[in-house]
């Protein structure tokens, strides 16, 4: 019992890590209906970043996390700046190629700037870890946790709230419409390229003291962030943390099972069912109907 | 005599193109004295045999994959496996494991191409990843990672040993001409021209009474079996690999090598090929520059020129030769 409970618990954390990337999935595909295969390399970035802000320049952590989030906003908005609103033919295809594009050559920056090792950096610390007879939750874990907490909060009452929230839905449903009303859909676009890296940094700089960071871990992030996002729904902000934090479930209780190796295959093979069997997910079909 | 059509035209001057190919694989086979600068085309050439499937599937009738490198993978296994365990003749083991990847391509194609676009980029991607996954732990079949296959033997025809470099330069040039000769007979046919006008726009496509989903399950199995083909070649050219050689990068390589060339014309991927294999050989210290330069072609080439690279300047030559001509 407490052997499953433990399971469950850590499926949770690597959940609430899923559950961050299918948000920045969510936010940019909401409001420019581009899939972004870079977006993977956001939480890359974030890991990859952090761990070597400290472990080879030497900044304390306290700096570091800041600094990180920073840097991968300042990329996330210069693939939309650079990337899909300079396109010459800007169909579906094309422009998730151009996103295709960004993510190997932030995987080649990645390489050039901070190397080719697997790193490790420390965990942020504070929160005391939570040890009972039976169960131990480590302080990354609540981190973690968290930070989903806030940040799918602090996005609902962005989104539902603020003038920038719904300037952007706004511009997402029509955006000619929102042009007409002031608003500047191009803005819009960055801004959510923006928000997603964001989002994307925070959850790479969380899960690199637990797991690590490596240039090429962009892709599994990714590919198991969009599987989180297909089985909540896509499009649904909703649907992109509970399905987060199923797959996660899902995948810690397939591990007791299968051999760690399949791990990965596990998730990925979650996701070609789900788009083949089930393409609308948990919240798909409520959130087509709404709009 | 009726006046040859521009469609007839262009086929004659695609067929003198595979004429002059194969002139210049057996002028090339027979001059050039640095092995390396071989061993450079025969990796050209078995790549540009997968990029050509991929032109077909990407460049023709508009649907991506990015796991090519699994079929790739098929077929190299296969055709090792078939030397080193069965013992099986070289051609026979080429063709069986062109005929496997492309039966491979054909069964994940049925569901798969139920998707389109993004979706289908993210399910071939996944596929991929899956894939590579199995080459890499399936060890009692393929080595993984560590060793791998090792030794694969020489490649034969009949008894006579072609394992040598100079013989399998002119194994994979007769292979690329055949390929390309099949791929612009596709072009030019009825289903080249489906398969265009998928492109273009299925439900349209359709409404023709041209039936879709087969003609996309055909791409993809055509595109399948070649990756499976240079695959097997790559198998015996190589004689010694592991795992890694079939991971997404492959893919990814192969989608660039089609974007470089032309989404239009099938020689593009040969260029394409030629370009992406030989370009680590300028560039000293290329692995870690690698990832950067592949991304830059990747974005610059799709935003400016989403027809691909070799398309648009030789666009662009021809008007500029045009304006010159008639001033």
């Amino acid at each position: 019992m407490t052997q499953l409970l433990q399971t469950l618990l850590s499926g949770l954390t690597t959940g609430a890590i899923y559950g961050l990337i299918a948000l920045g999935f969510t936010i940019v595909f909401n409001a420019t209906k581009v899939t972004n295969f870079a977006n993977g390399d956001f939480v890359m970035m974030g890991g990859v970043v952090c761990a070597g802000l400290v472990t080879l320049a030497h900044w304390p952590l306290l700096l570091a996390v800041p600094a990180t989030i920073v840097g991968v906003t300042a990329l996330g908005a210069a693939l939309d700046v650079f990337g899909i609103q300079r396109a010459r033919r800007k169909t579906v295809l094309s422009l998730a190629m151009i996103t295709i594009g960004f993510s190997v050559l932030y995987r080649g920056l990645m390489q050039v700037l901070v190397g080719r090792d697997v790193m490790f950096a420390p965990s942020f610390g504070i929160i005391p870890d939570i040890r009972t007879a039976e169960l131990y939750v480590g302080s990354q874990s609540l981190w973690i946790l968290l930070a989903l907490g806030l940040i799918s909060g602090g996005l609902s009452y962005l989104f539902l709230k603020t003038r920038l929230g719904k300037a952007m839905r706004a511009a997402s449903q029509s955006p000619r419409a929102a042009a007409l009303c002031g608003i500047d859909p191009r803005l819009m676009s960055i801004a959510s390229f923006a928000m997603a890296a964001a989002v994307g940094a925070i959850a790479g700089a969380l899960i690199a003291p637990i797991g690590a960071a490596f240039y090429d871990y962009g892709l599994v992030f990714g590919l198991k962030g969009f599987a989180a996002a297909v089985l909540g729904g896509f499009g649904s902000p909703v649907g992109a943390v509970v399905g987060g934090l199923l797959l996660g479930l899902m995948e810690s209780i397939s591990a007791g099972y299968l051999a760690s190796a399949y791990k990965d295959a596990v998730a990925l093979a979650i996701l070609l069912g789900l788009l083949l069997v089930w393409p609308s997910g948990l919240f798909g079909r409520v959130e087509a109907r709404r709009v | 005599m009726m006046a040859r059509s521009f469609l007839a035209r262009r086929y004659r001057s695609d067929l003198m193109g595979v004429a002059l190919l194969a002139v210049a694989v057996v002028i090339g086979g027979s001059t050039i004295v640095k092995s390396y600068h071989l061993t450079m085309l025969i990796y050209s050439g078995i790549y540009a045999i997968a990029a050509l499937g991929m032109f077909v599937l990407f460049g023709i009738a508009g649907q991506i994959s990015i796991g090519q490198a699994a079929f790739f993978g098929v077929g190299a296994y296969a055709s090792a496996l078939a030397a080193t365990h069965a013992g099986i003749p070289p051609v026979l083991a080429v063709a069986g494991s062109t005929a496997m990847a492309a039966a491979f391509g054909w069964l994940v194609s049925r569901p798969l191409l139920r998707l389109t676009t993004n979706y289908l980029a993210m399910a071939t991607l996944a596929f991929g990843v899956i894939c590579f996954i199995l080459f890499a732990q399936l060890r009692s079949l393929t080595g993984g990672i560590d060793p791998g296959i090792v030794a694969t033997p020489g490649f034969s025809v009949a008894g006579f040993d072609l394992s040598s470099a100079r013989a399998m330069f002119f194994v994979v040039g007769a292979a690329l001409c055949g390929t390309i000769l099949l791929v612009l007979n596709l072009v030019h046919s009825r289903v080249g021209r489906a398969l265009r006008a998928l492109k273009g726009s299925e439900v349209a496509t359709a409404g023709l009474g041209i039936d879709v989903v087969r003609y996309k399950v055909a791409a993809f199995t055509l595109a399948a079996g070649l990756a499976g083909l240079a695959g097997a070649l790559f198998a015996y050219f190589q004689s010694a690999f592991n795992a890694s050689v079939f991971s997404v990068g492959l893919s990814i390589e192969l989608l660039l090598m089609v974007i470089v060339g032309s989404v239009s014309s099938p020689w593009g991927a040969l260029f394409g090929a030629l370009f992406v294999t030989i370009l680590p050989t300028f560039l000293e210290d290329f692995e870690q520059y690698k990832l950067l330069i592949y991304g830059v072609i990747l974005t610059v080439v799709m935003i400016y020129m989403p027809d691909g690279f070799g398309s648009t300047v030789v666009q662009l030559g021809r008007r500029l030769t045009r304006r010159t001509a008639t001033p």
